[in-house]
């Protein structure tokens, strides 16, 4: 007996002949059906080419034509896999603030396989990191948890004294906060005119991230984009 | 703070005394083994693969929901000293003991004097709560600690002004999950089964009210609970009006003392529930009702006492309204109620006052609700929903005042099942042992007047 992640249901699976046949492996999910369709998933939507925001944008959404303004190199391209509606911002408190490590499982597979089948060949992986305190307090970073089986470049690390927890933050606090990132001695080398791709957990003014682009960029990375599950 | 209480910390706390720093006790959180680890608070094994952090660290998942405790983590504690002081008056309440009552509160003193195990199986409307006063009374009185658990929030959240009223001169503690109040180191505290993880040889008396309401998830978190949050020589004491089979067999066997009360306060017996066969799901569905049910209504109608009717589904609950509805005069009044409905505590409270004659519910009115003069009728008793446990219990809503002491139970169902007649053959079993002690009190009551 299966229990589904979130909701401690039973799952039952239908299984077929074809599956009996094709001799794969059962693929047993992790979450129930009725939990994973509570999630809004973003496949298939219209996004925002700048930031994966759903709706139908012409060029870009206002939020990235300010990025443009504020001198943003280039846009982050950053596609989310989900919408952050009520069930996400539940499952990121179970996962984060009460630290169940346990449910980066919910994700994984999902993860993976959008990296697979987006962006294949030539990319560098780089996890956004947390800082010391914080990771002490967690015992773990919820995005190397999140791309668990993905080989990951961890260059960046965060300033000693700086970076809040952006979760703490208003908006406005948040736009206005200095670069919380620095390079991780030894990958100078490695950067120059790769392409690089950022995963975070949340996009959520893409402050974050763009602190990330500007710092690899100035340590002469060729494009920068990101992935995260939640927009 | 830490009186028999587990805190989670990564470094001592600090303390004000020496003598308390040398009392207190400490250790690992977490037990890592070959391939399972074993948490120290909850007493529970976990595979290292469902516990792991990265770094070889571990958390416990199966007390997350107290706060994540790791393998970084050390458990500390001071045992529990009793250290209280007792007011002059302790039991503020006036009330009085029927016979019947009196019998059942002295059998639980002589419990609590020697730190026995004891089921006590009354009644639904019994007074359970009130049989429990001089017992706890006593046991105030001796600076023991006492706690007051169940598994069920409503029921905590209605002891709770209960019992401050009944000892208005102790402070209590009330904790669960849905309350915000921070701990309080007190003699008194009534709290949810779970919150008993965070203690440690804490109570010299523990009762768990409604024992039967044991949620299946978590049950052997929740056996270790009970366990480890009472000292070793302590008293427990368990209540319920819907005893399970495995208590039943346990108190058979001889692990734990046990007593019935088969007689509510005012001295009459259970009403015994009438069921009745028929196809309603097929007649609702056509929008009928059968001859029967219009008997019933007509009946009740008559009466003027408010009733309920219990339905297995919330989908149910519109068409069987809107059917009653047409059934009865236009000027009574009824409404629906579901769990997850807003206006739920408004609506009960409604039909508390009066405005509302009946209410079409599913089954979150069963337990702890009183509205006297209640009439009730089950819909679909056969339905998976109503166990035998849920039957009693909403026979049990009926015929609790003294002023009218009987009533209506009618369930209606497609073919009697297992549960509906298990339900029934306890009531009446009830009702025969009550029958016997009401013979026995009323033969023994005279001679001690003459």
């Amino acid at each position: 007996m299966k229990q589904c992640l979130l909701c401690q249901k039973r799952i039952v699976e239908n299984f077929s002949f074809k599956w009996l046949f094709s001799f794969q492996t059962s693929g047993i999910k992790q979450v129930c059906s009725t939990c994973i369709n509570s999630f809004d998933s973003l496949k298939g939507k219209a996004v925002c080419t700048g930031c994966g925001r759903p709706g139908n944008y012409q060029n870009y959404c206002t939020d990235c034509e300010k990025w443009v303004t504020l001198g943003a190199a280039e846009l982050l391209c950053n596609r989310s896999l989900y919408c952050y509606n009520r069930q996400m911002k539940e499952y990121f408190e179970r996962f984060k603030f009460s630290g169940d490590y346990y449910l980066r499982l919910v994700f994984q597979k999902e993860l993976e396989a959008k990296l697979k089948e987006n962006y294949h060949k030539g990319w560098l992986f780089v996890p956004i990191p947390v800082s010391k305190e914080v990771f002490e307090k967690r015992g773990f970073n919820q995005v190397e948890g999140l791309f668990e089986n993905i080989c990951l470049s961890k260059m960046l690390s965060v300033k000693k004294i700086s970076k809040k927890q952006q979760s703490l933050l208003k908006r406005r606090e948040r736009m206005q906060a200095a670069q919380p990132f620095e390079l991780t001695t030894g990958f100078e080398k490695e950067i120059k005119g790769k392409n690089i791709l950022l995963l975070d957990d949340i996009y959520t003014t893409g402050r974050t991230l763009y602190h990330a682009q500007a710092l690899l960029k100035k340590a002469g990375a060729k494009k920068v984009h990101s992935v995260t599950l939640a927009r | 703070m830490l009186f028999g209480r587990w805190e989670i910390a990564r470094k001592p706390p600090l303390l004000s005394s020496k003598s308390q720093i040398n009392k207190m006790i400490s250790k690992p959180a977490l037990i890592i083994e070959k391939s399972k680890i074993f948490c120290q608070r909850c007493g529970q094994k976990t595979s290292k693969k469902r516990a792991s952090l990265p770094k070889e660290k571990y958390y416990c998942p199966q007390c997350l929901n107290f706060g994540r405790i790791t393998s970084l983590d050390t458990l500390y504690t001071i045992s529990e000293p009793n250290f209280f002081s007792v007011p002059e008056m302790i039991l503020t309440w006036l009330g009085e003991l029927s016979p019947y009552q009196q019998k059942s509160a002295q059998h639980l003193m002589k419990v609590v004097n020697n730190n026995e195990t004891f089921l006590l199986w009354a009644v639904t409307g019994a007074g359970k709560t009130e049989i429990l006063f001089p017992a706890l009374a006593h046991a105030l009185e001796q600076k023991k600690r006492v706690c007051i658990a169940s598994p069920r929030i409503d029921v905590c959240n209605e002891l709770y002004p209960r019992l401050k009223a009944a000892f208005s001169q102790i402070t209590i503690t009330l904790l669960h999950g849905q309350q915000k109040q921070k701990y309080q180191y007190t003699q008194l505290v009534i709290c949810t089964t779970h919150q008993l993880v965070r203690f440690n040889a804490a109570f010299d008396i523990l009762i768990i009210d409604e024992v039967d309401a044991f949620p299946f998830r978590n049950d052997h978190l929740l056996e270790f609970a009970v366990k480890t949050a009472r000292k070793r020589k302590s008293a427990l004491i368990m209540l319920t009006a819907t005893p399970t089979k495995k208590l039943l067999q346990k108190a058979g066997k001889g692990v734990f003392s046990f007593d019935y009360l088969p007689l509510r306060y005012h001295g009459a017996p259970l009403p015994q529930p009438q069921v009745f066969c028929e196809t309603w799901k097929k007649n609702i569905q056509q929008e009928k009702i059968s001859i029967r049910l219009k008997r019933i209504f007509a009946d009740w109608e008559k009466q003027g006492y408010p009733f309920l009717i219990f339905v297995p589904r919330i989908n149910l609950l519109k068409p069987i309204f809107r059917i009653v509805r047409q059934n009865l005069k236009e000027d009574i009044k009824g409404t629906t109620v579901h769990a997850s409905d807003e206006h739920r505590i408004e609506k009960i409270e409604k039909m508390r006052s009066g405005y509302f004659r009946y209410l079409v519910t599913t089954t979150i009115l069963e337990r702890g609700v009183t509205f006297p003069f209640l009439n009730v009728l089950v819909l679909g008793a056969d339905d998976e929903i109503f166990t035998r446990a849920v039957l009693v219990q909403i026979a049990g809503r009926v015929g609790r005042n003294k002023k009218r002491p009987t009533g209506d139970v009618f369930f209606i169902c497609e073919m009697q099942n297992k549960e509906v007649k298990e339900a029934c053959r306890q009531i009446a079993f009830v009702n025969r042992k009550g029958a016997v002690l009401k013979n026995e009190t009323m033969s023994s009551l005279p001679k001690k007047n003459s």
